[in-house]
């Protein structure tokens, strides 16, 4: 990974002399086994830029605030299908856009490896051994198995050499995903459960939501200037609003079910929701339900660059006599 | 102070005497993370869970509190304002916790006093718990907060290995303490040493040594400086760092009707979102994310330290800990120290 | 259609009767609920009409709406696919509330609570059908709970 490290650097610096304004890659975090998203604008601040398991954030969001500019920006395979969505939509000018790919061997998931290495942790590299990474820190080594490893949505990954960028970072990789991982176990699960239940499920989870909208906010298919969920009213007229500021049950609900729906047959896949969330919603198994239907019903062909909702097709399946 | 000491397998039936008169609220567990909630049975405390996600003053300051409901009809109206403050028991509550309620008393007691707070903090009995570990994030000690010190609870619980050293603070503490038979008296050879020795080990566990220095005068010169809008560039601007925080305490008023009848809620507020000084007339002076991102920090470590005289953060560490892109307050800290 | 007609029924004399919120378009479904009432067609008055343009006009958050506000069922009747006034509109319709539907499922509710129909404006007997339908089938099941606003 080192090498990784060191080659990206050399990319940032050639692409920042040669009229991209503005770089976005990741930077070391100040918490153990963490990275976080980096700006840079000037040569000398590409010598922070790394790349390593814990660059888990899909950094694509962040262009929207920069599209009048010309911008180069690293992405994972799981990042990269949000370029192509916001393009479509229009919120971004391809040509203004340097993609920078990274072959990804997979994200760490942070909470089990702190679970099994402790919370003090201080990495000094990382090796990528293909079916595991060597993590190596003062006084050792530890080796740890992708497969019990890795964040969920890299066990099901089948796209971790992206595709269509304009520099690529380091050698193809080996797929990631895990033969016997199943992706829709839990939500078959489920969708096995009585009604009753599946609404309990449901209520424990959305009765934690915060509304902090961190969900919202980092979801590159959240787009919108003015969220159906944002619209400024005078404090009278609050009641006319989809939602209140209030938390409740029903309005928790209401948000995430309407989240999922709007992002229903855009959604990337980054599952950077549900990592987000500080009450742990597993958000994916909504999103990953709804693209599997979206599939099921309408097929794989994008007829409109909006997404599966904003088309229609004669022959589409009818079930409502 | 009364000191006394409090076996390990009497907590649970102290507990039970308290829930015969009190509604217990206290830590417990779901899944891998901690909610403060109302028990039903003791057996549910998670007395040495790991630091709660939403901080325990969602006790005292609800995410969302009827202020009052209405209703209509052949020519009447019924307005029923409501303030409810049960007898309770706010049990687990970690030092820095603690300490966040007398910031949040210098916010809401200030006259006049918020009658709903006042209320809550009346008739609660505070029982604190030392921390047994620290977390990577925690910084307490930077604010002068011991993590083995209860200053603010009514009785303070310790573990010392055998039993719980039982602190009581407060003649309300006192009157608990002395009528509860779990309670007894053995005199603890050097107990000040092994509370010494228990905050050494835990300061030793935080990551980082944030020292505070005179932060508020500093932050002073550095209103305008290009460091708040570089800051804000991975901001998110959502709320988390704000509904996590023990001493956080924007809300905003909301009236709902349903026809003829209706109410109005409190409910907490965000600096950071878009609409937090929207006006009417559509004109917002904190338009952009980073006066948003830079009003918070001048807030928790200036403003409120000019205003009420106490530090408006308590090193608690959940923002650190749960920001997704890794906006941390010591480094911010550190790097104002260095501007 | 007499009101006592729909709510009494044999033996209950207080039995808890289901809300119904319909969303039925202005050109042919709601047409066909207006015939059913001219032909003197029974059916239960359990139901609340919502006149919409066109079927596809109906957003999803109306649907969780009426379920907050206390709705058991919602129904949204369209004209046949092919025969919308505006042409393709409810070719949209029938692709959003298939999908909606299975995520109002995957998250707790029972199926019969989101029903979707087509029924033309010659079609009163029908609309008339298709409510004593969704009334029985909301009887067995109960007051829905999902959602609902209890304050």
């Amino acid at each position: 990974m080192k090498e990784i490290t060191e080659f990206l650097r050399r990319e940032a610096a050639r692409l920042l002399s040669e009229g991209v304004e503005l770089f976005i890659g990741y930077g070391a975090g100040t918490r153990p086994v963490s990275a976080r998203p980096l700006f840079a604008t000037k040569l000398e601040e590409v010598a922070e830029l790394v790349f390593n398991p814990f660059c888990v954030h899909n950094l694509v969001k962040y262009l929207l605030r920069h599209a009048d500019r010309k911008v180069a920006v690293v992405v994972k395979g799981c990042d990269r299908p949000a370029v192509d969505r916001l393009v479509a939509e229009r919120h971004l000018d391809r040509g203004r856009i340097t993609l920078v790919g990274i072959p990804c061997g997979g994200m760490l998931a942070r909470e089990r490896l702190l679970a099994e290495l402790g919370p003090r942790l201080h990495i000094e590299a990382v090796e990528d051994r293909g079916s595991s990474f060597t993590l190596r820190f003062p006084g050792g080594e530890h080796t740890l198995e992708k497969k019990k490893y890795l964040m969920e949505k890299c066990l099901g990954c089948t796209r971790n050499n992206p595709a269509g960028v304009d520099v690529v970072i380091g050698k193809e990789v080996l797929p990631v995903a895990d033969p016997e991982h199943d992706p829709f176990k839990e939500i078959r699960e489920i969708e096995a459960l009585p009604a009753l239940e599946r609404a309990a499920f449901w209520e424990k989870f959305f009765g934690r939501c915060l509304r902090c909208y961190a969900c919202r906010e980092v979801c590159p298919a959240c787009s919108c200037t003015e969220c159906a969920f944002e619209q400024a009213v005078p404090g009278w007229q609050q009641g006319a609003t989809w939602v209140s500021k209030a938390k409740s049950l029903p309005d928790n609900y209401h948000y995430h079910l309407i989240r999922a729906f709007h992002v229903a047959g855009r959604c990337t896949g980054c599952a950077e929701c549900e990592r987000v969330c500080p009450v742990g919603i597993p958000l994916m198994l909504i999103n990953r339900k709804l693209a599997a239907e979206t599939t099921a019903l309408f097929g794989e062909a994008m007829d409109d660059p909006c997404g599966a909702l904003c088309a229609y097709s004669v022959a589409d399946p009818d079930e409502f006599e | 102070m009364v000191l006394k000491l409090l076996s390990k397998e009497r907590l649970l039936p102290f507990i039970e005497r308290l829930m015969q008169k009190f509604l217990l609220v206290a830590p417990v567990r779901e899944g891998n993370l901690t909610f403060y909630q109302p028990v039903k049975t003791a057996a549910e405390v998670a007395v040495d869970a790991p630091r709660s996600v939403v901080p325990p003053k969602e006790w005292f300051f609800p995410q969302t509190e009827e202020i009052y409901r209405y209703a209509t009809g052949s020519g009447n109206l019924s307005l029923a304002g409501k303030v409810t403050a049960p007898p309770a028991v706010l049990f687990g509550v970690r030092p820095c916790d603690l300490r966040s309620f007398d910031v949040l008393d210098a916010v809401f007691l200030h006259e006049p006093a918020d009658r709903y707070w006042a209320a809550r903090r009346e008739n609660t009995l505070l029982i604190g718990v030392s921390c047994n570990t620290a977390c990577p994030e925690c910084f307490c000690t930077a604010y002068g907060i011991s993590p083995v010190k209860g200053t603010g609870a009514d009785i303070h619980l310790t573990d010392i290995g055998t039993a719980y050293l039982a602190e009581a603070l407060t003649p309300e503490g006192e009157e608990i303490v002395l009528s509860s038979p779990e309670f007894y008296e053995e005199k603890v050879a050097g107990i000040e040493e092994v509370l010494g020795a228990k905050e050494k080990a835990l300061t030793e566990e935080f990551a980082v040594q944030v020292e505070i220095g005179d932060i508020p005068a500093k932050m002073a010169r550095l209103f305008d400086h290009p460091y708040w809008e570089e800051l804000s560039r991975r901001c998110l601007g959502c709320g988390i760092c704000t509904y996590v925080c023990p001493t956080c305490h924007c809300f905003d008023i909301t009236d709902e009707n349903r026809g003829n009848a209706g109410w109005r809620l409190r409910c907490w507020d965000a600096c950071l979102f878009r609409d937090y000084t929207l006006h009417t007339s559509g004109h917002n002076p904190r338009h952009a994310l980073h006066q948003r991102l830079r009003n918070r920090f001048f807030h928790k470590l200036k403003y409120n330290q000019d205003r009420y005289g106490i530090e408006g953060c308590v090193g608690c560490g959940r923002c650190v800990a749960l920001c997704p892109v890794n906006i941390d307050i010591r480094e911010i800290i550190a790097t104002i120290r260095r501007l | 259609m007499s009101v006592e007609d729909g709510v009494k029924r044999e033996g209950e004399k207080n039995a808890w009767e289901p809300r119904i919120v319909a969303f039925l378009c202005n050109w042919c479904s709601y047409a066909g609920a207006d015939l059913a009432g001219v032909s003197r067609l029974k059916y239960p008055a359990n139901v609340r009409i919502i006149r919409v343009p066109c079927s596809s006009r109906v957003n999803p958050q109306f649907i969780l709406r009426a379920f907050q506000r206390g709705a058991d069922g919602v129904l949204v009747a369209g004209c046949h696919p092919g025969d919308c006034h505006y042409v393709t509109g409810n070719y949209f319709t029938r692709r959003r509330l298939a999908l909606f539907k299975r995520l109002l499922e995957f998250t707790g509710f029972m199926p019969e609570r989101l029903k979707v129909r087509w029924v033309s404006a010659a079609e009163g007997s029908r609309f008339a059908e298709t409510v004593k339908e969704m009334v029985e089938e909301l009887k067995d099941l109960g007051p829905n709970l999902v959602m609902r606003e209890g304050r």
